[in-house]
């Protein structure tokens, strides 16, 4: 009542001049004012979609998005008619929101992905590189993935510029938020088309045009009423504050128009004299654009790693170590390049790291050959393959022969006798990515030459082996160390548990079998197994806990479970490359087979073919020690279909998806309704999640007026901080005494403070004769235009003290 | 070009220029059409804004129209009305800005000033309204008088600020509109009415010294011939065209009524003027013909006033309210006697500090 009475009050303007209140509250259509911010809103958002969509030619239901947008647009600037319209808006729009997205996820997941593949193949060409597609797009149909993806941007783009556009017309954050992406047509030379060019500069023209003019009816400042005219000014109530009128819906059209017809004059103009599609033409680019050039080239192909002298996580595997790994990231770059004749449909295994010894809970596997050269009674570290060149070898060659040196010897021995199904090959090896520590060569490698770096490769080698067909061969030392048959004990409970449930028993090669089956039947794979837990065992965590996982996986258990049934083996990692893969290598051309090639062929004469392995080829298997074939290769990891890089919905299900099983009992049981537990869970965060925010929402709100209001006590005038200090106490005391709030004058409060108290008549009486003392200094601190002293500050404040304590 | 920059605007301006220099990197370093399109228009926006507002200053005219009725809520529709307006009643202003082009400006900031005359109360404000193409803009200022009086508002000057706002194109104006509020009718005025009426109906006729001591029948066009000192200096002036004072004799006797209207005290001169109406109002109703004289300071002489109705008192206070105050609080009386000898006796309504006094004093 008493806030209504105030507004009500004539704005006196001087000595018994006054202008009425009326003046104020001479009406204007907000409701107008506020289409036409929708309408910019619009303008901005479709512009920079479809800025970006027409520069790179994607094509999307344009009628649609625009309408859909328009209206969205619209209804986003409505929001700003009342505060309760506002605040239910948001909250119903979220809702809405979230569920227009859940149920189109992955329309909108593709269309996304089909946008960034778009833009990456454009990036890709431009740069002139190959790009492997970096994410799967789950549906096809672009059309349509994309106008989903439009109409999921355009109303995020709508909430977010509706902020910034009806509120405070903030053209430059709104610039520099919408041609952020929009540089990336730009900077790859593609533009937009004029439509949308000139749908983004009208839009930033008229927010311009409107910020200048500062009246917009903004929706901060102002109240959310009707009013014409408002007072402002720094020295607002005093005589030079200024009397503004709030919006003017015809004015602004008109000059919203005026910019309009400007902005298209201008596109129109430069399109017509330097037609788009020309504009680039002869234009051969600058000195400071090709500097950045390099390092986007290097961003595109290696990504923000490439800028940094080492990578661990995409350059295959090849040390050994396991589980602090979540989730396997392929980024499908070229590790190595291989040359060589195919002869067989199987998997070509390249052979890198080796392990011996594992050690439980530190989660790795390591080989023992670095500090022991001693194995198999021979010793090691003196050998040297032999060489056409001369060139030395290193260590890691020495490895690789000493493990299988004497299956080489057999194969050897088969081909120099003739005997069937024995060949000689050679295979060019060229490691491509720095991240690949750790050379790798063909099985049954007898030397290998230095080649690289050669034709811009690094650390080529040429690799002379045997290739094995399984013919069974004549193994001079066919031993195998105790370290071969080595088994932890922290991991036998697990592996017995394992090997019962698998059956595994009978022969060597029942057993290898069995395991593989039970692998198959009972662990699914996974590049995205989840870290193994802090203080857990990666083969335990594995075989009894998470059962499921990729390559290593598989083989480190494999590796403990043969060794644990009397089956040497070892844990190998290196590339496995299969045949569809050779099948789509390049041809080498001017290569003459023999040169690579003498032997039995499962696949006659080839020819030499250069192969592109990248680290999705990477992979771990066992080696096993047979008496029959010696030690050979075991693949134990079951065959799974490739899963995509899955998208944040998927992340986001499985986030709130249990990862242990749930008992019947944890669910909400209804009769035969039955509400899953994770469900329950979201319902439950999302109530608490949206309470959290109402909280801070208003405590918020709050704080940031009381802190206003604090700052602006701490810098105000003793008159300012009197008042200040007693509009506080009296609103404490409005809350017990509504009667007290429709006083408006200070008289009359004080009047009725003395009176409420409860004091003895001698008290009130002293206190009244002090009251009209308050009345008089709080009158001059409101109205004087002198200050009061300090004595009168505090004889107010110990009055207003005095008065209300009982 | 008359355009001026303020530091409102040159924080706006180097804002401007910082924008600027981003795009015409960005230019330099994409090679883009589309920043092109952008380094223009924001080359040749400012350009074509401040063009279209000197423009639009040229053009702009301004009125005021003052009245006290409005009959419609919509400013286009508010027809107003040219009568005296009521202290402590709205009294409006229109302010129209008549824009003829097709240009327009959301920022004018009209400097007015606000004014009563007669108690030499002024105050400038600065309203900031939109000019819109072809039709400009116009507004109401409903004004509450608290003192009676006329009540002048002028539009001093417009500042056109233009759509880019960097500029403000200034254009002085002096456009004014004016009414006259008239005081409030007070029912409890005290003074002993009996005796006024006594002693004040002695007066007669009289010719004495050359004095005239006529009464005004009514108010003409200059004719060639007339006297000087019938000339209405005030009303020409306002007019501007000659107008006297058609004098008749009197023939009855009359109550005199002399106000001082001394302003060194905004509420008691107020009171003075506020009883004098009140009081000359409640004996014309009463069919007793009053003779108000009061000191003109414009003409340093004596105006005096028949007045029978109440148009006449309306018409002889509004004619008062042009007069200039003085500070002596005894002004009008010093010299009735000298001036006046044929008045016995009159109705002095003056102020002592800041209370009312009404006595009627002998022409003595």
């Amino acid at each position: 009542m008493a806030k209504k009475k105030k507004e009500k009050e004539n704005k006196v303007l001087g000595e018994g001049i006054e202008l009425s209140y009326g003046f104020f509250e001479q009406r204007e259509s907000r409701l107008h004012t506020l289409i036409l911010k929708g309408l910019i809103v619009y303008l901005i958002s479709m512009g920079s979609i479809g800025f970006y969509l027409s520069a790179f030619d994607i094509d999307y239901n344009k009628q649609l998005c625009h309408v859909a947008i328009l209206i969205m647009s619209l209804l986003c600037a409505m929001l700003y008619y009342r505060l309760l319209v506002e605040n239910l808006g948001y909250l119903f729009l979220l809702l809405g929101f979230l569920g227009l997205v859940t149920v189109f996820r992955r329309y909108i997941n593709s269309g996304f992905y089909a946008i960034v593949n778009i833009t990456v193949n454009n990036a890709a060409e431009y740069f002139g590189v190959d790009i492997q597609r970096l994410y799967q797009e789950q549906i096809e149909d672009r059309y349509l993935t994309v106008t989903c993806i439009v109409l999921f941007i355009g109303f995020v783009l709508d909430v977010f510029l509706n902020v910034y556009i009806s509120r405070r017309m903030q053209y430059v954050t709104v610039a520099f938020t919408v041609m952020s992406l929009n540089l990336i047509p730009l900077y790859l030379v593609e533009e937009p088309d004029p439509l949308y060019a000139f749908m983004l500069m009208s839009g930033m023209v008229m927010a311009y045009v409107f910020k200048s003019g500062q009246h917009y009816s903004p929706q901060v400042s102002i109240k959310r009423n009707d009013n014409g005219f408002v007072e402002k000014g720094k020295d607002k109530g005093k005589r030079k504050s200024e009397l503004f009128y709030v919006s003017d819906i015809k004015a602004m059209l008109q000059a919203g128009v005026t910019g309009i017809i400007f902005v298209l004059m201008v596109v129109l103009g430069v399109n017509a004299v330097r037609p788009r599609d020309s504009f680039n033409v002869g234009y051969s680019g600058n000195k400071y654009k090709d500097i950045t050039v390099a390092a986007m080239t290097t961003l595109l192909v290696d990504g923000w790693q490439g800028f940094f002298g080492h990578s661990y996580d995409v350059g295959g595997m090849d040390s050994g170590r396991l589980g602090n790994v979540s989730s396997v990231r392929l980024d499908y770059q070229t590790d190595l390049i291989v040359e060589f004749t195919p002869y067989s449909s199987g998997t070509l295994y390249l052979k890198g790291f080796v392990g011996e010894l594992y050690n439980p809970y530190a989660n790795e596997w390591t080989n023992i050959m670095g500090t022991n050269y001693q194995l198999q009674g021979k010793d090691w570290s003196t050998y040297v393959p032999e060489s056409e060149d001369g060139q030395s070898t290193d260590n890691l060659d020495a490895e690789y022969a000493a493990r299988n040196y004497n299956e080489m010897l057999a194969y050897k021995e088969a081909y120099e006798n003739n005997q069937e199904y024995s060949a000689k090959a050679a295979m060019n090896i060229w490691i491509m990515d720095y991240a690949v520590r750790q050379g790798c060569s063909p099985y049954y490698t007898e030397s290998s030459d230095y080649i690289g770096p050669g034709g811009g490769y690094n650390r080529g080698r040429r690799y002379e082996y045997y290739p094995s067909f399984g013919a069974s061969g004549v193994y001079t030392q066919p031993e195998y160390s105790d370290l071969d048959l080595y088994v932890p004990e922290e991991n036998i409970p697990a592996i017995q548990e394992t090997l019962a449930a698998a059956g595994a028993s009978g022969s060597d090669e029942k057993i290898i079998q069995a395991v593989i089956e039970y692998y198959q039947k009972n662990i699914p794979y996974t590049i995205r197994p989840g870290r193994t837990p802090r203080n857990a065992d990666f083969v335990n965590y594995f075989l009894t806990d998470n059962k499921k996982g990729y390559c290593a996986h598989y083989a480190s258990a494999a590796v403990l479970m043969f060794r644990y049934m009397g089956i040497p083996a070892r844990y190998v990692e290196g590339y496995a490359i299969d045949y569809f893969q050779v099948a789509g290598g390049d041809l080498v051309e001017d290569a003459a087979y023999g040169d690579y090639y003498d032997g039995y062929s499962e696949l006659g004469e080839t020819a030499l073919i250069r192969v592109n392995v990248t680290d999705a080829d990477a992979h771990a298997w066992v080696e096993v020690y047979t008496p029959i074939k010696g030690w050979h290769v075991v693949d134990v990891t079951p065959s799974g279909e490739v899963e995509e890089v899955e998208d944040f919905w998927t992340l986001f299900e499985e986030y709130m998806d249990d990862s242990v099983e749930e008992d019947d009992d944890n669910n909400l049981n209804l009769n035969n309704f039955r509400i899953p537990t994770r469900v329950l869970r979201a319902i439950f965060f999302g109530f608490i999640g949206l309470a959290g925010a109402v909280i801070i929402f208003v405590a918020g709100k709050r704080g940031v007026r009381e802190l206003s209001l604090y700052i602006k006590y701490i810098n105000a005038g003793i008159n300012d901080k009197l008042i200040y200090k007693y509009s506080k106490f009296r609103r404490k005391l409005v809350k017990k005494n509504q009667e007290l709030g429709n006083l408006i004058n200070y008289r009359e409060q004080i009047r009725y403070i003395i009176k409420m108290t409860e004091k003895p008549s001698d008290t009130r009486d002293a206190l009244e004769i002090e009251g009209e003392q308050v009345i008089d200094i709080l009158e001059r601190a409101g109205f004087g235009a002198n200050e009061i002293s300090e004595a009168e500050y505090e004889q107010v404040t110990g009055f207003l003290k005095t008065a209300t304590r009982r | 070009m008359g355009g001026y920059m303020r530091f409102e605007v040159l924080f706006r301006a180097i804002g401007l220029i910082i924008l600027y220099a981003i795009c015409l990197a960005l230019y330099i370093f994409l090679h883009s059409q589309f920043y092109l399109i952008v380094l223009i228009i924001m080359l040749l926006g400012p350009i074509f804004s401040i063009g279209m507002a000197g423009h639009l200053r040229d053009k702009t005219e301004v009125r005021v129209m003052a009245g006290t009725v409005s009959t419609a809520t919509d400013v286009s529709l508010i027809r107003m009305e040219d009568m005296y307006g009521k202290q402590d009643e709205e009294v409006y202003f229109c302010i129209k800005l008549d824009n003829p082009t097709l240009f327009v400006s959301l920022d004018v900031k009209m400097i007015l000033e606000i004014s009563n005359l007669f108690f030499g109360v002024t105050t400038e404000r600065t309203i900031s309204v939109p000019i819109r193409a072809k039709t400009g803009y116009e507004f109401m200022l409903p004004i509450v008088p608290r003192l009676p009086g006329v009540i002048k508002v002028t539009v001093k000057k417009i500042e056109i600020k233009d759509l880019s706002g960097l500029c403000f194109f200034k254009k002085n104006i002096d456009v004014s509109g004016e009414t006259t509020v008239l005081p409030l009718t007070l029912k409890d005025v005290k003074y002993d009415k009996n005796d006024a009426e006594a002693g004040m109906l002695e007066s007669e006729e009289s010719n004495k010294r050359g004095n005239d001591f006529s009464d005004v029948q009514e108010i003409r066009e200059y004719i060639p011939g007339d006297k000087l000192m019938s000339i209405h200096w005030k009303l020409s002036a306002k007019r501007d065209i000659l107008m006297v004072k058609d004098r008749v004799s009197m023939s009855d006797r009359q109550l005199v009524v002399v106000p001082e209207l001394c302003g060194t005290d905004q509420a008691s001169l107020n009171m003075v003027v506020t009883s004098a109406y009140s009081v000359i109002s409640e004996m014309i109703e009463d069919k007793t013909s009053i003779r108000l004289i009061y000191w003109s300071c414009n003409r340093d002489d004596y105006e005096e006033t028949r007045i029978d109705y109440k148009e006449d008192l309306q018409n002889a206070f509004a004619q008062m309210f042009y007069e200039s105050t003085y500070n002596s609080p005894d002004e009008a009386a010093s010299n009735m006697a000298s001036v006046h000898p044929e008045i016995k006796a009159y109705l002095h309504i003056s102020a002592e500090g800041r209370n009312l006094k009404l006595q009627v004093r002998e022409n003595i």
